[in-house]
């Protein structure tokens, strides 16, 4: 036998080969066995994995998120709370965020943060009209009762603060938007159901008192007898029509007391 | 950042994939050969369908400690035989068995012969396989291997140097010895 023969005969082994069903499963066994290798892996925590990335400043994300948690939150919570009103979750946020601030602040500060907070009453007040009359048209006696609930408990809180307003002008603006409260209430009333008719009669009565209480504030300022422009005349003329219906012998007393007053009880 | 972050994790996700698809190449390319040679080496289909699996997944684990590719490897058909000659070494001393060994009966044969043979030429090689397998069997370990691998795998000189860490020379000098042991024994098996 030559070596060429001796290889040609080793060479014919090449027939001997595996299986295709086994190639096949084999294969696919071995990719199984390599992806649970590499997913233990990297559960070890492979530091240049995405994931261990995120691990590794985990405990800083936490703090982070935690500190504007506690930063943010308080403030966020107070400005949602600006446009809440009587009857909703926030509105009591709101009146306690209205109280820590007069705690907080000065004496000088305090009247003036109590006429910004009788603002604010009036401005609720005034969207309060607006779901008055939007309530009526849904002719929901209940809605509608508990907002007039709702504005006759701002306007006690108004009047509230009116007791320590000093300035005239800022009574004058006060009862200016309580002239078109009474308005806006007016025409609420006017397409209210009967069950509710004497609920708004209440809330009309509220509404006297609080101007009763402006025009109280208006007569003990100091130059009353000067008012701005024409407007506040009207507006000072506007209240003592009301008090004209106010029957109490304090305000009789008050009025006596005041010559401009006389004139046009005259 | 962002956007960095995303594009590491998809470039290390990208990475993964191309390494995982070029072993798989490779897996595809050099199974049989590796397959034929624990098989001549261990005369057991069921072992060499174990140990060639293995040897597969042995050459992942050491490419994978690295994050190498198999690209990046020179000469990766030396690295499989490397490892099969030593899961052979284990496998033997594990079953405590004579490293020659002969593939007895002629059943075993026609198991092992490629399924894409017609039935008459596998009668016809049946019997010469089975004689050169017997003869390559009885050879020392180191002639079955450079018998094997430069004339059966024809790996070159080169190569097989590198996989038994020998000069070229003395694997020159192995497989002109190999062949005469084999001829001579071949030559034997042929007169009685």
């Amino acid at each position: 036998m030559t070596e060429r023969e001796l290889i040609n005969k080793i060479r014919e082994l090449k027939q001997a080969r595996p299986s295709d069903d086994w190639l096949f499963s084999a294969r696919h066994s071995l990719i199984n066995r390599i992806r649970l290798s590499e997913g233990a892996k990297s559960d070890i925590g492979n530091s240049l994995s995405f994931w261990g990335w995120i691990k590794q400043y985990q405990t800083l994300a936490l703090m982070t998120c935690l500190v504007v948690n506690i930063i943010a939150g308080p403030w966020l919570l107070a400005e949602a709370s600006r446009s809440s009103l009587p009857g909703e979750m926030l509105y009591s946020i709101k009146k306690i965020g209205e109280n820590l601030q007069i705690k907080v602040s000065s004496n000088e500060d305090k009247s003036q943060l109590q006429v910004e907070f009788a603002n604010r009453r009036l401005e609720e007040l005034n969207k309060i009209a607006e779901r008055l009359a939007l309530a009526s048209k849904e002719t929901e006696t209940e809605q509608t009762k508990q907002v007039i609930n709702d504005f006759k408990n701002s306007l006690a809180g108004a009047k509230e603060y009116l007791n320590n307003t000093v300035s005239k002008e800022k009574a004058v603006v006060v009862a200016k938007k309580a002239k078109k409260m009474e308005e806006d209430l007016i025409k609420a009333r006017e397409g209210a159901s009967k069950e509710t008719q004497a609920d708004f009669a209440e809330a009309e009565e509220a509404i006297k008192d609080i101007k009763h209480q402006i025009l109280t504030v208006i007569i003990n300022s100091t130059g009353y007898d000067s008012v701005a422009t024409s407007s506040d005349e009207e507006i000072v003329i506007y209240l003592q029509d009301n008090k004209n219906n106010y029957e109490t012998s304090t305000d009789c007393d008050v009025v006596t007391g005041n010559n401009a007053v006389q004139k046009e009880s005259k | 950042m962002r956007s960095d972050l995303v594009f590491c994790f998809m470039s290390h996700q990208d990475e993964k994939n191309n390494r995982e698809l070029a072993f798989i190449q490779l897996y595809d390319q050099y199974i049989s050969q590796i397959y034929r040679f624990i098989l001549l080496k261990t005369s057991s289909v069921q072992d060499a369908e174990d140990i060639a699996s293995e040897v597969f997944f042995k050459f992942w684990k050491n490419i994978s400690v690295t994050d190498a590719n198999v690209k990046d490897i020179e000469n990766p058909r030396a690295l499989l035989y490397c490892i099969a000659n030593n899961l052979i070494t284990d496998f033997y001393r594990k079953k405590n068995k004579k490293e020659l060994t002969i593939i007895d009966s002629d059943k075993n044969i026609s198991e092992i012969l490629s399924e894409n043979i017609d039935l008459y030429k596998k009668a016809e090689l049946e019997s010469d396989i089975k004689q050169t397998i017997k003869s390559i069997s009885k050879l020392r370990n180191d002639y079955q291997n450079v018998i094997i691998w430069h004339y059966l795998e024809e790996l070159s000189i080169k190569e097989v140097a590198q996989i038994m860490d020998k000069s070229q020379g003395a694997v020159r000098v192995l497989l002109h010895r190999a062949l005469n042991v084999l001829k001579q024994d071949l030559k034997n098996e042929s007169k009685m």
